[in-house]
C-alpha cells in the first residue's frame, strides 16, 4: 500500500501527542491498523501496552481483526527466531488487548478499581435495562416530589403551576426535572454545576449584574439579530449594483439604515444593552423606500422587514427584562433543587440494588482516576505506552479528562473530523477538537488527512464547494480551512456518469397538503430506484441508500417500498412492542393472567396461531353476550383452550421463558412470520429471559413491567445485515462510516428546532432557559437567559445541521441524489446566517451550493403526478413448507439406585451435628474394617473421633448373627456394577454384597434416626430394587436375597 | 472401593464411558469397574468454603483499623471472596505471604488483610496435601477433560506420576469452514436446517456454544421447533429456590413494604386473583402494617358521598373483594424465629419438587446449618445471601443417539461432524485475566504467580479441542446482536479455517396472514342491532366514523380495556364538571356570588373522597386541588361575565336524554347521552359542552361525521323543549399558556407598534371565547361579542340555516345505519382514530390513514356559511 505523506506521518510519528483531522473516505482505518501494526512489530509496544478506543464495539472487533491479520501476515514472513516468537506472543495477547469502546473501558476500570470508591464490585456487572432505568426514576421523582412539598408547598405548587395550566399534569415537569437531573449527573463536577446553574438565574438590579457569561451571550444574540438585518440591506445594495436599478428612494433608506447601525458595534462592545436597544429599533424605525415596480427588490424588501420584525419582537426594554430574571429565578431554584433530588433518589437506589445505567460508567471511571491522588491514573499511565482515540469529535467533556487522566502527556493519537461530528444530542462536544487543532503550543502534531478514496471526483469537489460555502458562514464558529478541501485518492475515482450530483426538485401537478407530499415523495423515491435499476449500472437493491434527517420518514418510505415491492431494510426507532407479533404475545401472557380478558383473546383469535375469522368472532359473540371467549370456546372443546392451558401448565413449572417458547410452537406460529417479526421476538425472547432472571416468574410483576414500558419508545430488532440485497433506508446517524454506490438524500426545506419550543430549555454549560410566565393568566414571554440560550443553541443546532449534511453527502461512492419538493422559485443565493435564522431546511442550503459549483451536477426538476399509482406486489421467495427433522430418537436413561430413595424434606439442623457426615462414617468404617466381629480398639484407630453411642452401634453389627453368618462368603464393600437394559443404563455401589456358590446378599446400611422398620422399608424399597434388578444380570443364576440394616435400630431388615 | 479399575472422568461423561465400557466388553453387565469423578479419587475436604469464607470474614474485622483504604469495603461479601480466593491462589502456587508487594498503602493494606488470615487452611488444601501423596494410582485410568487451572492440571499430572494412565483419545483430522449469518437465532436456525437438509444422523453431531449461556436457549427454541433430537452435556439456570430463599431474606431484614411484595411474587404468584392483591397493594396499601388488617378502605371510603359512579365503585369494590380473599389466605413471615421460618416456607413449596432445584435446596441448607451461629449479625447475614446467590441450579442429560450440545469447557468424545456456534471475538477464546483487587498490575509483581502469557497459553490448549472435535467443522458467528450492534468472527478461529467464511443458507418460511375486517350484513344486523335500533351514544357513533373496525370491536365485539379508576385527566374531567354543575346548579346566572371561599369550600367537597382513596396519592392529588381551584376561579370569572352578556339563561344542567332517530325507517338510531348545560330564552335555546381541553368545531369534520356531539345535542334539545337552536359551543376548561404580544414593525406605515397596554386578563378571555357554530343572528347570544368565537359587535359573523341542522343529522345517521347494517367494518382510520384506541393489538395496522370515510357528495352542502 502506498501512503500519501500526511497518511505516512500519522503512522509514524510518535513521542508527542498527535490529532489527526481525517475527511470523509479519508482511509482513515487503514492508517490506524497501520499504526498500529507499526507501533507493534516494529516498535516492540506489546498489545497488552495499547489502549485503543473506538465509538462502536463492531469498529473495536474490526480493528483487532485487521491487527490480527497483518501481524500473522508479517509472521508469516519473518525470519528471524525471536522476532517470530515476539510476534506470537502478541498474536495470543491481542484477544484480550484493550482495544474497545470507551465505555467499556470505563466499564473495566470500575471492575478492577471499585474499590477505589468503596463501590459494590457486583454494581458493576448489574448495569440496567432502559427499562429498569425508567422504573428507578419514577420512584425518584415521586419521592423528590413529596419531599419538595413538605418543603415548601406554596413554592412548589407554583413550580407545577409553572409546567401546566391543566391542574392534574405533571409530565412536563416530570420531563424537564429528570432531563436537568440527568445534566446534573453527567456532569464532570455535579456540586459545582448546581451551583454555576443557580448563579445563572440570581435576581438582579441591573443588567450589570446578569453573569458575564450569559450576558456575553445574549449580547451576542443582539448582534445576530443585526447582522442578519445588515445581511439583508447589503444584499439589497448588490442587487442594485449588480443589476443596475434605479430606486433612489429604496436605495438611499437602505443605507441609511445601515449608517444608523453603525454605532452598535460600540455599545455592544460595551455591553450596553440599553443603547443596542436603541440603535436596533431606530435601525428599524428608519423609513424603507417602496420597490413597487422592480420585481428582482421584493424578495430582499421582504427579507428586511421580516428581519426587522423578529429583531423588534426580540429586544424588550431593560425594565421588563430585569423584571423577568427576577420573578423567574425562585422558578429556577425549586427546578434545580427538584431535579437536584430526584438525581440523588435515583442514584441511591440505584446503589441499594448495586446496580449502575450507562451514564454512570464514565462518572464512576472518573472518580476512580481521581481518588486517592490518581493512583489508579498512575497505574494506568504505566501500562500504556500508547492510546488510540477514535472518532475523537464525538467525545465529550467527562471522556476527554478520563483520556488525559491516563496518559502521560505525549501519548495520545487522536483521530477525528470535526466536519463529522452529529451527536450533540449526546453531550459530544466537537470543540474539544476544535480546541486542540487550534492549539499550536506544546508538543502536539496536527495531521491532516485530505485525500478522498471514496466518492467520485464530481461528488468530492461537489462538496468541497458546497462545505466552503457553509462551513465558512459568517457567525458560525466552525470553518472549512484549506486543510479540509480534498482531493480524489486515486485515478479510478474520475467520473463515469453524466450528472454524478443531481437535485430533484419536484412540483405536484395537484397541489395536497403536505403531507399527502411526503407519501409522493416517497413514492418517487421508490420508483427512481426502480427504474435505475433496470436501466443503470446500479443493478443491485444494496447498490441504493436513502438517507434520512429522521425516523418520522420512514414510515412513508417503507410503505411505498412495500407497494412497489422493493426489498428494503430500515431500523425503526419506535415502535418494537407495538409490532404485532409482540402484540399477540403480550396479549397471550395477559391471557394467562386473565382468561376472561375478551381485548386479548380476540387479539390471539385472529392472530396467525389461530387464524379466526371476524364473522366466526361476531357469531360467537351474537350467541353469547354476557360470556367471555373463554368460556365460549370451552364449552365448545375448542382446542385453543387446550393451547391455552397447556402454556399455563408450562408457566407453572417452568416460568415466563418456557412459556413463551410453547406460545411460538403452537400451530407453527414463529415458523410463519415474517423475518422482522421473528427478530423482534428473538430479542424480546432474550428480554424475558433477563427479567426472568433478575426478578423471577411472577406473571404479574411481567406484565406490570410491560405495562410500564410498553408505550415508550423502544427500536425494532434489526432483521437484515449487510450482506443481504436490499435498499437500505437509515438516519444520516445510522449512515457515518458506511458507503454506497448511490445515495437519495431526503432533504427538507423548513427545520425546527424542537429545543427552542419547550417552555424549559436546558443546556449542559449554561443551564436553565426559563420562560417568563405571568400567572394567573398564563402568559408567556422570554426572559433574557431564554433568548441568550435560544440564540447559543440555535447556533449549535445550525452547526450540527451542517455537519449532517457533510455526513449525508460524504456517503455515495458513485451518484447523489437530492430529492426534495420544491416551489416555483427557490433561493439559489449564498447560504448565510440570515438565511439559516430563517430557519431554512437542508434544501436551501443544497442549491444555494449549486449556484457556485460548476461541476457535472444539475437540479432537475420533476413533475410529478398526484395520482396513486398501483403497486406490484413483492416477489417473496419465501417458502411455506416447514422442514422438519422427521425420525423418531429414542430416550436414554441413566440412574443410580440410590436416587431412588423416597425423599422427606429435612427440617434444619441447628445441632451443629450433622447426619451426613456421621452416615458417611459409619458406612467408611464397614467399608475398612476387617471382617466380623470387631473390637472397640479396631473401631477407635479408623474413627478415633466417633461418638460412644456409634462405636456401640458399630459392635453390635459387627455382633448381629445374620451378619455374622455371611463371613465365611466372599464379600466385597462397595461393589461396583454396570448395568445396561434397553436404552436404560444403570450403574452404582453397592454397600456390602456376600457372595456364595448359590446365593447373593446384599445389604445396605442405613442411619436414618427416628424410623421404623416398616419406614425404610418404603423409604429405600425402591433403591434396593434397582440393585437386585443389577444383581439379577450379574449373577442370573444365584439367588438374590437384600437386607437393610439399620444402625437406628440395630436391626438388619429383610426386604421382599 | 475394592473396586479393580477406576476410571476418573467428569460427571457428564459417565453415561457415555459407561456405554462404551459395555460395548466394549460386548455385555450389559460388568462389575467391579467403576466410573468416577476426579474428586472421587482425592482426599475429602475437610471444611466447606462456606465455612471458611465465614473464619475469614472474623478475621478481617479484627484488622479493619489498620486498614484506611480498605475499612469501608471490608464487610462487602464480594470483597471478602477476592481476598479469600486470592488467599488460595497463593496456596495453591506456593506463595509465601512474604513475597506479596508493598509498593504503596492499598498493597500494606491487602497484605495486613491476607496476613490476618493466612494460617487459616484453605478449601482446596486437601487437593494440596494430595500433591504430597504417593499412594500409588496403577488402577485408575483419567479422561481428558477441561482444567480450569494450572494448578488442577498439577494435581492430575501427580495422579500420573504415581500411576495413573492418561487415556489415548483418538486423534481426527478435521476440516474446518465457516459460516456467519446476521443474528445468534439466524446462526442456530441455518445450523438446524442444514443438519436436516445433509441428512446427517443426530449420534454424529456434536454441537459447541462459545456463548454458552445466552444460546442455550436458543437451541432449545429452534431445535424443538425442527423437531431435532437434542441433549445438552451441561446447563446451569437461575434458581428458583435461590430466588424464593434470597426474598424472604430481602423481607425479613429490611421489613419493607416492598421486599414483602417481591416475596409474595416469588412465592405466591400461582395463588388465583393474585393480580387483584398486587393491583390493589399498588393503589392503597402503604405500609406492611396495613396488611395485617382486613382489607376495608375502598368500602370505607364509598360509605361517603363521591363523584365516582356506580360502575366504578362496584369495579374497585370487587377488586377489595378480590384483594381480601388473597391478603387473609397469606401470611407475613415473622420476625424472630425469622430463619426457620424462611426454610420452611421453602421447604413446603412446590418448587423443590424439581429435582434440580432440589440439589440447590439442599446446598441452601448446608449454608444455614454451617452458619446458623453468626446470622444475627448483619454482615454475616450479607454473606449468607451472597453465597446463596451464587449457587445455580445445573443439570446434566443425556446425548446417547442424540445431538450433543456442549460448551468450551465440557469436552466430548470426536463426532463426525461439529458445529462451533457464536464464534464471536468476545466469547472466544474468552481468557480473562485478573481483575478487581488482585489485578494483572498486582499479580505481575507477586513472584511465583504464574504469568499472563502463561495462563492465556494454557486457557486456549484447554479450549482447542474445538479444533479436533469432528471430522467436519463448520465454525459459526454471527454479525449483529438482534439490536444492530456489530460484532466479529473470533480472530483466533478465523486464522484456523480451511476456507474464509461465507454466509449461511437460511430457508426463509413465511405465509403471509391477514384476518380481513369483514362480516355478513346479517351477521351485522344480529351483532349491532337490537329490535331493530342501533344503540349508544353520539361518542360511539363517531367512533365509526373514525374508523368502523374500532366500533365493530368496541360495540360489536364488546372489547374493552379492563382499567381501574385512578387519578387522571378523565377523573379530573369529571371533577371539573362536577364542581361547574354544583356551582351552575346553586348560583345560575349570579356567579358572582360565588366567592372564591365559596368556590373553595366546593372543590374541597369534591376533592375530598378522591383524596381518601387515593392516599398514595395523596401529595400529588393536594397539589392538583390547589391548582384546579385557581384555574376553576379564572374559569368562572370568565363564566360569570359572559352571563352578564346574554339573554340566555342556563336552565338544564348534566341533562340527560334517550332519543329514537329515523323512527320511519327501517332501521333507526336510539341515542343517550348526557349534555353539560343547556341555556334558554323564551324561544331559543342553545347548548354548552365543557371540554378539558381546547376544542373547535371544524365544519369539515362534522361533514365526515367527526364531530357529532355538539351539533346532535342541539338537534335533540331543540326537539325536546321545542324551541329554536341558535348555537352550540364548547367552553375550554383548560388554561393554557399565551403568547404575549411583541412589538412589531407595520410594513405600510414602516413603524414599529410596541404592545398596547392589553390586560392579561383579555388576552386570556380572548383565547377562552365559546367555540361552536350559531344557527341564529341574534345579539342575545353575547351582547358585547367578546365571549364567543366569531363575534363582533354583539352579532355573530358567521351564521348556518338551522333547516341544514335537521337535514344533516337525519342524512348522516341514516348513511350511519345502512353502513352498519351492511357489515361496513372496515380498518380504515382517520387521522385521529388511532390516539386513544386500544385496539391496537387486534387491528394491527401499519399504513396510511384517511381524511373521511363520508363520501364527499353526501354532505358537503351541508353548512354553508350563510353570512
Amino acid at each position: 500500500m502506498r501512503w500519501s505523506p500526511n497518511q505516512q506521518k500519522a503512522i509514524d510519528t510518535i513521542g508527542r501527542n498527535v490529532v489527526v483531522s481525517a475527511s470523509a473516505g479519508a482511509g482513515k482505518t487503514a492508517v490506524l491498523t497501520a499504526r498500529l501494526t507499526k507501533r507493534v512489530a516494529k516498535d516492540h509496544v506489546p498489545v497488552t501496552s495499547i489502549l485503543a478506543m473506538t465509538f462502536t464495539e463492531a469498529a473495536a472487533a474490526e480493528m483487532k481483526s485487521r491487527l490480527f491479520s497483518s501481524l500473522s501476515n508479517l509472521l508469516k514472513d519473518e525470519t528471524d527466531e525471536t522476532q517470530r516468537q515476539y510476534l506470537q506472543d502478541q498474536l495470543v495477547l491481542l484477544g484480550s488487548a484493550h482495544v474497545s469502546t470507551i465505555h467499556s473501558f470505563c466499564l473495566s476500570l470500575i471492575k478492577e478499581n471499585y474499590f477505589m470508591i468503596n463501590l459494590d464490585p457486583k454494581t458493576a456487572s448489574n448495569i440496567l435495562s432502559d427499562e429498569e432505568c425508567t422504573q428507578l426514576k419514577e420512584d425518584a421523582w415521586v419521592r423528590a416530589f413529596n419531599t419538595m412539598l413538605q418543603k415548601d408547598e406554596k413554592e412548589f405548587t407554583e413550580l407545577c403551576n409553572y409546567f401546566s395550566g391543566r391542574s392534574d399534569d405533571y409530565e412536563a415537569l416530570k420531563a424537564n426535572a429528570l432531563k436537568l437531573a440527568l445534566v446534573l449527573s453527567e456532569s464532570e463536577n455535579r456540586e459545582e454545576t448546581i451551583l454555576r446553574f443557580k448563579s445563572y438565574l440570581q435576581p438582579v438590579q441591573t443588567l450589570s449584574q446578569v453573569h458575564p457569561e450569559m450576558m456575553n451571550i445574549f449580547m451576542e444574540a443582539c448582534r445576530s439579530y443585526a447582522l442578519c438585518i445588515e445581511n439583508a440591506l447589503d444584499e439589497a445594495l448588490d442587487i442594485i449594483n449588480k443589476d443596475q436599478i434605479d430606486v433612489a428612494s429604496f436605495e438611499s433608506s437602505v443605507r441609511l439604515r445601515k449608517e444608523k447601525l453603525v454605532p452598535l458595534k460600540d455599545a455592544l462592545e460595551l455591553m450596553n444593552y440599553t443603547e443596542v436597544y436603541r440603535i436596533i429599533r431606530n435601525s428599524c424605525e428608519s423609513p424603507l423606500g417602496r420597490v413597487t415596480k422592480e420585481e428582482a427588490l421584493k424578495p430582499v424588501r421582504k427579507k428586511i422587514m421580516d428581519l426587522c420584525n423578529d429583531a423588534v419582537a426580540f429586544l424588550i426594554p431593560e425594565d421588563q427584562l430585569i423584571q423577568s430574571i427576577n420573578e423567574m429565578s425562585s422558578y429556577g431554584h425549586t427546578l434545580i433543587d427538584l431535579a437536584d433530588l430526584i438525581d440523588q433518589n435515583y442514584s441511591q437506589a440505584k446503589l441499594d440494588r448495586q446496580a449502575m445505567d450507562f451514564s454512570d460508567m464514565e462518572q464512576f471511571a472518573l472518580k476512580i482516576l481521581l481518588a486517592d491522588n490518581k493512583r489508579t491514573a498512575k497505574k494506568m499511565q504505566r501500562q500504556f505506552i500508547d492510546i488510540l482515540v477514535d472518532e475523537f469529535q464525538d467525545t465529550n467533556d467527562v471522556q476527554n479528562t478520563i483520556i488525559e487522566l491516563i496518559s502521560r502527556g505525549n501519548n495520545i493519537f487522536r483521530v477525528g473530523d470535526i466536519k463529522q461530528s452529529i451527536y450533540r444530542f449526546r453531550g459530544a462536544r466537537p470543540q474539544i477538537m476544535r480546541d486542540l487543532i487550534q492549539t499550536t503550543a506544546g508538543s502536539q502534531e496536527i495531521i491532516f488527512l485530505s485525500e478522498n478514496y471514496r466518492s467520485c471526483k464530481s461528488i468530492v469537489e461537489y462538496n468541497n464547494y458546497l462545505f466552503d460555502v457553509l462551513m465558512n458562514i459568517h457567525g458560525l464558529s466552525q470553518s472549512y480551512t484549506d486543510s479540509d478541501w480534498v482531493s480524489i485518492g486515486t485515478t479510478g475515482q474520475d467520473d463515469h456518469n453524466e450528472f454524478p450530483v443531481e437535485f430533484h426538485a419536484l412540483s405536484y401537478e395537484k397541489t395536497e397538503e403536505d403531507e399527502e407530499m411526503g407519501d409522493l415523495k416517497a413514492d418517487y423515491i421508490a420508483r427512481q430506484i426502480l427504474a435505475m435499476k433496470q436501466s443503470t449500472q446500479f443493478t443491485k437493491w444494496s447498490d441504493y441508500c436513502v438517507l434520512v434527517r429522521s425516523h418520522a420518514v420512514k414510515d412513508k418510505l417503507r410503505y411505498s417500498f412495500d407497494k412497489y415491492g422493493i426489498p428494503n431494510s430500515m431500523a425503526v426507532k419506535s415502535g418494537f412492542y407495538k409490532s404485532i407479533s409482540l402484540q399477540e404475545i403480550i396479549a397471550f401472557f395477559k391471557l394467562l393472567n386473565n382468561p376472561h380478558d375478551d381485548l386479548s383473546m380476540v387479539t390471539l383469535l385472529t392472530s396467525s396461531m389461530f387464524k379466526m375469522s371476524f364473522e366466526m368472532c361476531s357469531k360467537l359473540r351474537i350467541e353469547n353476550r354476557n360470556r367471555s371467549y373463554y368460556d365460549v370456546l370451552k364449552a365448545l372443546n375448542s382446542d385453543i383452550i387446550e393451547h391455552y392451558h397447556q402454556v399455563k401448565e408450562i408457566y407453572h413449572t417452568s416460568g415466563l421463558f418456557y412459556a413463551f417458547k410453547a406460545m411460538m410452537e403452537i400451530n407453527d406460529y414463529y415458523f410463519m412470520l415474517p423475518v422482522q417479526e421473528k427478530t423482534n421476538l428473538d430479542l424480546f425472547a432474550d428480554r424475558i429471559y433477563d427479567f426472568e432472571q433478575k426478578n423471577g416468574s411472577s406473571l404479574i410483576q411481567y406484565l406490570n413491567f410491560l405495562a410500564q414500558i410498553e408505550d415508550q419508545p423502544t427500536s425494532e430488532a434489526i432483521s437484515s445485515s449487510t450482506l443481504d440485497d436490499v435498499v437500505r433506508i437509515m438516519t444520516v446517524h445510522q449512515s457515518k462510516g458506511l458507503q454506497f454506490s448511490v445515495v437519495f438524500f431526503w432533504s427538507t426545506f423548513g427545520t425546527r428546532i424542537m429545543d427552542n419550543l419547550e417552555k424549559c430549555m436546558i443546556d449542559s454549560q449554561m443551564g436553565l432557559g426559563l420562560m417568563h410566565l405571568s400567572q394567573p393568566y398564563r402568559i408567556k414571554r422570554p426572559t433574557l437567559q431564554r433568548m441568550a440560550l435560544e440564540h447559543k443553541n440555535t447556533l449549535e443546532e445550525f452547526e450540527e445541521n451542517i455537519r449532517l449534511l457533510y455526513v449525508a453527502t460524504t456517503r455515495p461512492q458513485k451518484k447523489l441524489i437530492m430529492v426534495d419538493q420544491v416551489k416555483e422559485t427557490y433561493n439559489t443565493a449564498p447560504a448565510n446566517l440570515a438565511m439559516l435564522s430563517a430557519k431554512r431546511g437542508f434544501s436551501d442550503m443544497l442549491l444555494s451550493g449549486m449556484e457556485q459549483f460548476s461541476g457535472y451536477h444539475r437540479v432537475l426538476p420533476v413533475v410529478v403526478t398526484a395520482e396513486k399509482v398501483q403497486g406490484h406486489s413483492s416477489s417473496d421467495t419465501s417458502q411455506t413448507e416447514i422442514i422438519r427433522y422427521n425420525k423418531h430418537v429414542a430416550a436414554h436413561q441413566v440412574q443410580t439406585p440410590s436416587s431412588l430413595e423416597e425423599r422427606v424434606l429435612p427440617e434444619l439442623n441447628l445441632s451443629g451435628y450433622h447426619a451426613n457426615t456421621r452416615g458417611t462414617q459409619l458406612h467408611e468404617l464397614v467399608e475398612h474394617l476387617p471382617c466380623a466381629p470387631w473390637t472397640k480398639q479396631q473401631i477407635h484407630e479408623l474413627a478415633p473421633d466417633l461418638h460412644y453411642s456409634d462405636v456401640h452401634k458399630m459392635l453390635q453389627l459387627g455382633n448381629n448373627e445374620f451378619f455374622l453368618s455371611l463371613q465365611s462368603q466372599t464379600i466385597h464393600k462397595e461393589y461396583s456394577f454396570i448395568v445396561r437394559d434397553g436404552l436404560s443404563l444403570s450403574h452404582g455401589f453397592i454397600d456390602y454384597l456376600a457372595v456364595s456358590d448359590n446365593t447373593v446378599t446384599l445389604i445396605d446400611f442405613k442411619s436414618d434416626r427416628h424410623v421404623t422398620d416398616e419406614l425404610l422399608k418404603e423409604r429405600y424399597s425402591g433403591q434396593i430394587n434397582a440393585y437386585l434388578h443389577a444383581l439379577h444380570q450379574l449373577y442370573p443364576l444365584h439367588q438374590l436375597e437384600a437386607y437393610i440394616y439399620s444402625f437406628d435400630l440395630n436391626q438388619m431388615i429383610k426386604m421382599n | 472401593m475394592n473396586t479393580k479399575t477406576i476410571l476418573a472422568a467428569p460427571a457428564y461423561l459417565h453415561e457415555t464411558l459407561l456405554h462404551d465400557l459395555l460395548d466394549t466388553h460386548h455385555t450389559n453387565a460388568l462389575d467391579q469397574l467403576a466410573v468416577v469423578p476426579f474428586n472421587a479419587l482425592l482426599p475429602k475436604a475437610e471444611y466447606s468454603s462456606s465455612y471458611l469464607l465465614e473464619k475469614t470474614f472474623e478475621r478481617i474485622q479484627t484488622v479493619a483499623d489498620k486498614c484506611p483504604h480498605f475499612v469501608s469495603m471490608i464487610h462487602n461479601p464480594s470483597f471478602l471472596k477476592q481476598l479469600s480466593d486470592f488467599r488460595k491462589d497463593m496456596a495453591e502456587y506456593q506463595i509465601d505471604i512474604i513475597d506479596l508487594p508493598e509498593n504503596d498503602d492499598f498493597q500494606k493494606e491487602l497484605k495486613i488483610l491476607i496476613q490476618c488470615f493466612y494460617d487459616l487452611p484453605v478449601s482446596s488444601m486437601n487437593q494440596i496435601e494430595y500433591l504430597n501423596s504417593t499412594e500409588p494410582m496403577h488402577h485408575v485410568q483419567i479422561y481428558p477433560s477441561y482444567r480450569s487451572s494450572l494448578f488442577s492440571s498439577k494435581v492430575i499430572s501427580h495422579m500420573i506420576k504415581c500411576g495413573a494412565q492418561m487415556m489415548e483419545q483418538p486423534q481426527v483430522h478435521s476440516y474446518k469452514t465457516g459460516r456467519t449469518a446476521l443474528n445468534r437465532r439466524q446462526e442456530i436456525e441455518a445450523c438446524a436446517q442444514y443438519i436436516i437438509e445433509q441428512n446427517l444422523s443426530p449420534e454424529d453431531i456434536t454441537i459447541v456454544l462459545c456463548d454458552s449461556a445466552n444460546d442455550q436457549k436458543l437451541i432449545k427454541m429452534v431445535f424443538n421447533r425442527y423437531h431435532l433430537p437434542y441433549g445438552f452435556v451441561s446447563t446451569s439456570e437461575k434458581s428458583k429456590v435461590v430466588q424464593l430463599f434470597l426474598s424472604i431474606m430481602q423481607y425479613l431484614k429490611d421489613q419493607s413494604l416492598n421486599s414483602l411484595i417481591q416475596y409474595y411474587h416469588c412465592a405466591c404468584s400461582d395463588i388465583e386473583h393474585f393480580d387483584a392483591f398486587i393491583d390493589y397493594i399498588n393503589m392503597f396499601i402503604e405500609n406492611t402494617a396495613q396488611l395485617s388488617c382486613p382489607f376495608t378502605h375502598v368500602k370505607d371510603t364509598f360509605d361517603q358521598p363521591s363523584i365516582f359512579d356506580e360502575r366504578q365503585k362496584k369495579q374497585l369494590i370487587e377488586l377489595e373483594e378480590l384483594a381480601e380473599s388473597v391478603r387473609s389466605s397469606l401470611s407475613i413471615p415473622e420476625g424472630q424465629a425469622s430463619l426457620i421460618t424462611a426454610y420452611d416456607l421453602v421447604r413446603q413449596h412446590s418448587v423443590v419438587k424439581d429435582t434440580d432445584e432440589l440439589k440447590v435446596f439442599y446446598r441452601i441448607k448446608e449454608i444455614l446449618e454451617a452458619h446458623y451461629e453468626v446470622i444475627h449479625d448483619e454482615h454475616m447475614f450479607d454473606l449468607i445471601c451472597f453465597e446463596i446467590e451464587s449457587l445455580n441450579k445445573s443439570t446434566s442429560h443425556s446425548f446417547i443417539n442424540q445431538i450433543c450440545v456442549t460448551d468450551l469447557t465440557h469436552p466430548v468424545p470426536v463426532r463426525k461432524q461439529a458445529f462451533v456456534l457464536g464464534c464471536i471475538q468476545s466469547s472466544f477464546p474468552d481468557f480473562k485475566g485478573c481483575s478487581g483487587i488482585f489485578d494483572e498490575d498486582y499479580v505481575s509483581q507477586v513472584p511465583g504467580y504464574p504469568k499472563k502469557a502463561v495462563r492465556q497459553a494454557f486457557h486456549f490448549e484447554q479450549i482447542a479441542w474445538i479444533f479436533n472435535c469432528a471430522e467436519n467443522i463448520i465454525f459459526s458467528a454471527s454479525c449483529a446482536d438482534y439490536e444492530g450492534k456489530g460484532r466479529q468472527m473470533s480472530i483466533e478461529i478465523e486464522s484456523r479455517l480451511d476456507e474464509k467464511p461465507v454466509p449461511w443458507n437460511i430457508i426463509k418460511h413465511q405465509k403471509k396472514h391477514r384476518v380481513e375486517f369483514k362480516i355478513q350484513p346479517d351477521t351485522a344486523k344480529d351483532l349491532f342491532l337490537k329490535e331493530g335500533k342501533l344503540h349508544g351514544s353520539i361518542s360511539s357513533f363517531e367512533k365509526w366514523f373514525n374508523c368502523p373496525a374500532s366500533y365493530f370491536l368496541s360495540t360489536g365485539l364488546r372489547l374493552r380495556k379492563q382499567e381501574y379508576p385512578e387519578f387522571n385527566i378523565a377523573l379530573m374531567g369529571t371533577l371539573q364538571h362536577a364542581i361547574l354543575e354544583e356551582v351552575m346548579g346553586t348560583y345560575h346566572k349570579n356567579i358572582h356570588e360565588c366567592t372564591e371561599e365559596k368556590l373553595s369550600e366546593i372543590v374541597e367537597k369534591m376533592f375530598a373522597p378522591v383524596i381518601q382513596l387515593f392516599t398514595k396519592k395523596r401529595s400529588f392529588l393536594s397539589v392538583a386541588k390547589n391548582r384546579c381551584a385557581r384555574n376553576m376561579t379564572l374559569i368562572f370569572e370568565f363564566l360569570n361575565e359572559m352571563e352578564q352578556n346574554t339573554d340566555f339563561e342556563p336552565k338544564k344542567m348534566e341533562q340527560r336524554f334517550k332519543t329514537v332517530l329515523l323512527d320511519d325507517q327501517t332501521y333507526s338510531v336510539q341515542i343517550q347521552g348526557i349534555i353539560d348545560r343547556i341555556d334558554m330564552t323564551h324561544d331559543m335555546l342553545r347548548v354548552l359542552d365543557y371540554k378539558s381541553s381546547h376544542k373547535s368545531l371544524s365544519v369539515s369534520k362534522i361533514q365526515s361525521g367527526l364531530q357529532l356531539q355538539l351539533l346532535t345535542y342541539l338537534y335533540v334539545a331543540s326537539e325536546l323543549y321545542h324551541k329554536t337552536a341558535a348555537g352550540c359551543y364548547y367552553v375550554s376548561m383548560k388554561n393554557d399558556d399565551i403568547k404575549a404580544p411583541v412589538s412589531k414593525v407595520d410594513g405600510r406605515k414602516l413603524e414599529i407598534i410596541d404592545p398596547d397596554s392589553t390586560v392579561e386578563m383579555d388576552l386570556w378571555k380572548q383565547s377562552h371565547r365559546l367555540d361552536g357554530m350559531t344557527f341564529e343572528d341574534t345579539n342575545m347570544l353575547d351582547f358585547d361579542g367578546i365571549h364567543i368565537k366569531g363575534f363582533k359587535n354583539g352579532h355573530p359573523t358567521k351564521i348556518y340555516m338551522v333547516e341544514d341542522l335537521t337535514g344533516f343529522i337525519q342524512t348522516i345517521y341514516q348513511y350511519l345505519i345502512d353502513q352498519v347494517t351492511n357489515g361496513h367494518i372496515a380498518l380504515t382510520p382517520t387521522e385521529d382514530a388511532c390516539t386513544f384506541c386500544d385496539h391496537f393489538s387486534i387491528c394491527r395496522f401499519h399504513s396510511l390513514k384517511i381524511k373521511s370515510i363520508v363520501p364527499e357528495e353526501l354532505t358537503a352542502h351541508f353548512f354553508k356559511e350563510v353570512k
